[in-house]
């Protein structure tokens, strides 16, 4: 291998620590995916041997299986909504000029500089004491959307900031109207953003816990649920439910790279 | 100019971002089929001037007239005209195929008569076999081709292009140039054409309307701008110019006298001016000859100096030469042939001659 | 860039939401701060006394401290490992950028609650470290001291927020051009000065960035200090939760809310502010 500028490598400090900062970063993923294969209860080192049955046992699990459904429920109907929101004010922020518009894009990052657990109290407090509405589904996509949104605007100014305005003008130029320059042009160039940010949406929803502690119902999301299991006093399971979760991010990353490629006019 | 084949009118047009005025009180006629240059500085609003045709800017006031009917409140893809853009603004998930056919499509022409339109274009363009090829894999010039198919094909009445060869290195930008022009007489389609590059503007327009601080300075041929620019500023922008500053001191029925620094130069009388106005004065440098001290007399004005410095250009020799205390002049010269070359050497006294036309006279 | 009033309709949709879900509630709970909880119930009145009892007993003001002690200095950590990460993706390793980008993605996505278990696996008594340990005979007993304590609590922490700092530090650095770093040492600086100069100065937008994110997550996390904290790590995230759930006082753990991101606000703004004296910041 060679560095950028034609000296010859060297393995020095950085590459030392990058790799031990790498290893730092994996082996408990990886302990986690070993472990679900492990055949005691117990997590203790080394491992006693290989089987899959807690993996049959998840599967049979009601609770779990359910868990599953409204996480996937939860983290659908997030990504619509904070997609919706943020792509709208990222088109404001990046392709218009107006008053305020700095401390616009401060005010819209606030949500994720808030401490989770105190954005998840105030809501606590907001959906109990205001609104008046039981805890459910519906409050932990409420509150979802709150800390989302802001991750969605973020991608979505750094896509619009590079987005060539000509290239629109030249369509509208070509005789499309407003709908056409957007169907034809401007949707299919930001449309792996688009995908980006849902795919993120869903992913941070999907694994969220500290917001959702408080705001949940008698239904339960799948961290919830683990997190009932880590109180109770480990089971093999959790890695198990771990792994699957890990196996379902890896996959969407994967599509979410094949969606991308573009399609076009004939 | 007569109003017969008038095609497009701008009349009084004037936008300003803010502060910032972009384009003053601006009016100009075009004739159907001919070939304008706006040219000008960077920031002379010549760029705005063509959105504001296009339709991607509004108007503060003022009126655009195509072929008499006022076009600005058409949205621009009801204006019958195209733009290619300096940064080519080629759809970059489309093929050259589709990025040509963009107009077509929308319009819902059949599809074996677009692909008929498409082929003629591309080879109009000289890029047959690219069809399928995206944006990415094209070279500057190739892209360029293919904004220019891709207007074109639309039949625009006019063609607007904003500084369309910018990007483009030197030699495929001289090349680019010439099959412009060669594309745009056997088309007869009008075009607006916008450049910050005098020579290009020289080479390939009908007519230069040369623009500074969104006012129009001067609107001519090539051949009149080049040879008799009508201020200090058209004198400095297109093309090289000796200036001087001098002071009238003599009326002449045809001719003025001017003294500069204590020389007496003779012009030919095109401006009114009185006894004691001061003037700028203007000459091109291959208008100056280095001459004998006999042969320069035949010229009408001659002086006396001293060359101070010699560069090559290959084609040229460029003598600086002092007049005066204060004052330098450039002479070109042309060789022609490298045994003719003049043996005149830093330092050796020469005299230089030219004639009244070729002085150039604006008031201060 | 256009004029007009066409982004006041594209940011209605985030006002309505945001002003709804995030600032009335954040209102709401400033408001019960200022309530008090008596045995029946809530009473809605305006007094201090809950911000008082922060400092009736010393125990809050301890783990107060502590919290934002523990926080900083994970936050430092991860800084400091970061660098070097972002440093390697950004000039060294262009050819893997894709592929460990994908692995600190992936080590982002896998579940937040199990990532802080595995951390207890490895740290306990029979724990991966404690085997090793003893298995190369470095130790005979088990250490105890490696779960159940404030640095438990951070190595976790800096594990959990690491990609939240690599990612704005890798991204800062796109904008230092090796042409930069190169004009620098053609002038005559050395290494360590064209970092210094030239390479830090530049990519300190996204140094701050990532510490302030993983500074107030690691502050707020209630959950780390749980399962791997022990009594001597325990955090005021998990006080405050408390008085949501079981101790049922929201009133207090409204104020305690406040106090804290009171005192967060004001320690990143001294940051901020120091950086800027010190004319590192851009």
């Amino acid at each position: 291998m060679r560095t950028t500028r034609g000296k010859s490598f060297r393995f020095g400090v950085l590459d030392l620590s990058t790799v031990l900062i790498m290893i730092f970063l994996l082996l408990p993923i990886v302990i986690i995916v070993l472990f679900s294969f492990n055949p005691t209860s117990a997590t203790v080192f080394p491992m006693r041997g290989f089987t899959t049955k807690w993996y049959r046992e998840v599967l049979r699990n009601e609770i779990f299986i359910s868990a599953l459904i409204n996480s996937v429920y939860v983290g659908l109907m997030v990504s619509c909504v904070s997609v919706f929101i943020g792509v709208l004010a990222s088109f404001a922020l990046t392709r218009y000029r107006f008053r305020f518009k700095e401390m616009m894009s401060y005010i819209v990052l606030l949500p994720i500089t808030l401490p989770a657990i105190i954005l998840g109290i105030s809501l606590l407090s907001f959906f109990a004491s205001v609104l008046g509405i039981s805890r459910s589904l519906l409050t932990v996509t409420l509150s979802h959307v709150v800390f989302v949104t802001p991750f969605v605007v973020l991608i979505m100014n750094a896509r619009l900031d590079k987005f060539d305005i000509t290239i629109e003008e030249a369509a509208k130029d070509l005789g499309a109207n407003a709908l056409q320059t957007f169907r034809y042009v401007t949707f299919p160039l930001i449309r792996p953003s688009l995908i980006g940010t849902m795919m993120l949406s869903f992913g941070l929803s999907f694994d969220e816990f500290l917001v959702t502690f408080f705001v949940v119902g008698r239904k339960n999301t799948l961290p919830i649920v683990i997190w009932g299991m880590l109180r109770r006093g480990v089971s093999p399971t959790v890695n198990v439910i771990a792994t699957m979760v890990l196996a379902i991010s890896i996959t969407l990353i994967i599509i979410a790279n094949r969606i991308a490629k573009l399609r076009t006019l004939y | 100019m007569s109003y017969e084949n008038t095609l497009l009118v701008i009349k009084g047009a004037s936008r300003s971002f803010g502060q910032v005025v972009a384009v003053k009180n601006f009016s100009l006629q075009v004739k159907d089929g001919e070939f304008v240059c706006l040219l000008g500085p960077s920031g002379c609003g010549k760029t705005t001037l063509l959105r504001i045709i296009a339709g991607f800017e509004t108007l503060d006031s003022g009126d655009v007239l195509m072929n008499g009917e006022s076009i600005i409140d058409l949205p621009p893809y009801r204006r019958t005209m195209n733009m290619v853009f300096q940064s080519y603004a080629l759809f970059p998930h489309m093929s050259v195929f589709e990025n040509i056919a963009f107009s077509q499509f929308l319009k819902k022409k059949p599809k074996e008569e677009v692909a008929r339109k498409v082929r003629k274009m591309l080879q109009l363009v000289q890029l047959e076999g690219f069809e399928t090829r995206g944006p990415n894999q094209l070279s500057g010039g190739q892209c360029q081709r293919v904004a220019l198919a891709r207007a074109l094909i639309n039949e625009p009445k006019v063609l607007l292009l904003d500084e369309p060869l910018g990007a483009l290195d030197l030699k495929i930008r001289k090349q680019m140039q010439i099959e412009l022009k060669n594309i745009q007489e056997k088309l007869r389609i009008t075009f607006i054409y916008v450049t910050h590059d005098q020579e290009e503007a020289l080479v390939m327009s009908d007519r230069i309307v040369l623009m500074n601080e969104g006012e129009i300075m001067q609107v001519g041929t090539p051949k009149r701008i080049y040879n008799h620019p009508n201020s200090k500023f058209s004198a400095m922008f297109v093309g090289e110019n000796n200036l001087l500053k001098g002071t009238v001191v003599k009326v002449n029925s045809d001719c003025l006298v001017i003294s500069v620094d204590g020389l007496e130069l003779f012009a030919n009388r095109t401006i009114n001016v009185k006894t004691g106005d001061p003037v700028t004065l203007a000459i091109r440098p291959e208008k100056l000859r280095i001459t004998g001290e006999l042969e320069g007399k035949s010229f009408g004005n001659q002086i006396r100096g001293k060359m101070v410095d010699a560069v090559f250009f290959g084609s040229v020799v460029k003598y600086y030469l002092r007049i005066s205390e204060n004052i330098t002049m450039v002479a070109e010269d042309r060789i022609t042939d490298e045994s003719n070359a003049r043996s005149i050497k830093i330092g050796d006294g020469v005299t230089l001659a030219f004639t009244r036309e070729s002085l150039n006279v604006f008031p201060e | 860039m256009r004029k007009g009033k066409i982004h006041i309709f594209l940011l209605l949709p985030f006002w309505v939401y945001y002003i709804l879900f995030f600032f009335i509630p954040l209102g709401i709970l400033l408001t019960y701060s200022f309530w008090l909880t008596t045995a029946r119930g809530l009473v809605p009145t305006f007094t201090l006394e809950n911000y008082w009892a922060i400092f009736s007993k010393k125990l809050y003001l301890i783990i107060i401290l502590r919290s934002i002690r523990i926080a900083f200095i994970a936050a430092i950590i991860c800084v400091v490992v970061s660098y070097p990460v972002a440093y390697s993706l950004t000039f060294k390793y262009k050819k893997m950028q894709d592929f460990v980008l994908y692995l600190i993605l992936i080590s982002l996505f896998s579940s937040y609650l199990v990532r802080i278990y595995a951390w207890k696996t490895i740290l306990g008594r029979q724990g991966l470290i404690n085997q090793i340990l003893q298995y190369i005979g470095l130790t005979k007993e088990p250490l105890s001291f490696l779960l159940y304590s404030p640095t438990a609590v951070i190595i976790t922490l800096v594990f959990i927020f690491v990609p939240f700092t690599i990612l704005p530090i890798f991204s800062s650095l796109q904008n230092v051009k090796p042409e930069l770093i190169e004009a620098a040492k053609d002038l005559g600086a050395n290494n360590f000065e064209a970092f210094y100069k030239v390479t830090l100065p530049l990519s300190m937008s996204g140094v701050v960035t990532g510490f302030i994110f993983s500074f107030i997550l690691s502050a707020g996390d209630y959950v780390t200090p749980q399962l791997v904290g022990g009594t001597t790590g325990m955090m005021i995230g998990k006080i405050i939760a408390d008085q949501f759930g079981m101790r049922y006082n929201w009133p207090f753990g409204s104020a305690l809310s406040y106090f804290t991101l009171f005192l967060l606000a004001l320690l990143v703004y001294c940051l901020i502010w120091i950086l800027k004296i010190l004319k590192l910041r851009r």
